[in-house]
């Protein structure tokens, strides 16, 4: 079960990739290898959480009040986030609050919630969050890595700005490919990953 | 009656969330007043900054050495986007700050000092400058944040009104 559900996650049905769920910011952020990583982090904390709230209440909904309630679940939890993280971490919420808000644009959740946690006990949905986030944050870091690289001919750019660590980006070139870092850039670099996973699936069958 | 479920919940929600805001809001509006004053001193640059209506007095021993306005503009593309603008006696631009906003990471958060040095555009700039974009205005905007950079250009302007 576990492991299926690993599998599911991480390839077989990953949100990114196959469902194409959670577009709106994946497309929208993926431009740079820390931006990717400031979203895809925050993104598998509160898919976790909220997978694993939806599950806790299940027993409390029937089919017509389930999904206002599951978008109310969602909703306010990144807000109730966003607020504890400027009350105990004002410094990291001024690094990755822009990608807070952007959560709740994440089709991911509800899915997930709907499709899986509202039918599933609290473990297996808890899991289940963190192997879709884990699996929307690799294929996130992935075209953040392809996208600056290609687009600004950098990788790790103001990653340290995100970790608090010292600065470690690399320079290849001085000017890069724009067309990658702008939104057409984001459609071809997706296109391109779900290709090649489709070959890859094509050719171990 | 099955509305009575979702509408607890609803409640209870609603009841924490509230109760969130008013636990946490004075700690969270004294943590953005201790990063606005650093932005502050960096503006000041070295000099003190006195509070006066509608903004700050940037002095050096004393003297007078010119003034920042607080701006808020919801031209943006997400929220309102807070500016500090330090201008000198002679009315030129001594710095440009945003000191808060929620505009798009990657695209329109380089207005953020920190992630990129695109608001020093407007250093040196006076109020007979043309505050918009490029190619009838004086600024070039960032490349795929054009409403986040008029948004900002524009408010800039205000900052010379007293």
């Amino acid at each position: 079960m576990m492991s299926s559900l690993a599998k599911e996650g991480l390839w077989r049905n990953n949100p990114a990739l196959v469902q194409l769920l959670g577009l709106c910011p994946l497309l929208a952020v993926s431009n740079s290898f820390s931006t990717s990583l400031g979203l895809g982090l925050t993104t598998l904390m509160v898919l976790t959480l909220s997978n694993f709230l939806i599950s806790l209440l299940r027993g409390l909904l029937d089919d017509e009040t389930r999904l206002p309630v599951q978008i109310l679940v969602i909703a306010s939890f990144v807000t109730l986030a966003d607020m504890l993280l400027q009350y105990w971490f004002f410094e990291l919420h001024q690094r990755i609050g822009l990608f807070v808000a952007l959560i709740v644009t994440n089709c991911t959740l509800l899915g997930r919630a709907e499709a899986f946690a509202s039918r599933n006990p609290i473990s297996a949905a808890t899991w289940d969050g963190l192997m879709m986030g884990t699996g929307f944050m690799a294929v996130l870091l992935l075209m953040g890595t392809i996208r600056e690289v290609i687009g600004q001919g950098t990788l790790f750019a103001n990653l340290h700005l995100l970790t608090g660590l010292p600065d470690v980006t690399l320079r290849f070139t001085d000017t890069g490919f724009l067309l990658i870092v702008l939104p057409p850039g984001a459609f071809l670099t997706l296109g391109c990953i779900i290709a090649l996973k489709n070959l890859v699936d094509a050719k171990s069958h | 009656m099955k509305i009575i479920k979702p509408v607890a919940l609803a409640l209870i929600f609603a009841i924490l969330l509230a109760l969130t805001n008013v636990g946490t809001r004075e700690v969270i509006a004294t943590n953005r007043i201790q990063h606005t004053q650093k932005l502050l001193r960096q503006m000041a640059d070295g000099g003190e900054f006195i509070r006066i209506a509608g903004g700050y007095e940037i002095r050096r021993a004393g003297e007078l050495q010119g003034y920042i306005r607080k701006v808020v503009t919801n031209d943006g593309y997400n929220g309102d986007i807070e500016l500090l603008v330090a201008v000198d006696l002679e009315s030129s631009i001594l710095n440009v700050r945003v000191t808060h906003h929620r505009e798009t990471p990657g695209l329109g958060d380089k207005i953020d000092h920190r992630i990129s040095h695109w608001v020093e555009t407007f250093n040196g700039h006076t109020y007979e400058s043309n505050f918009e974009l490029a190619p009838e205005g004086d600024f070039d905007a960032i490349t795929g944040a054009t409403i986040t950079s008029r948004a900002v250009v524009r408010a800039t302007k205000k900052g010379f009104e007293r």
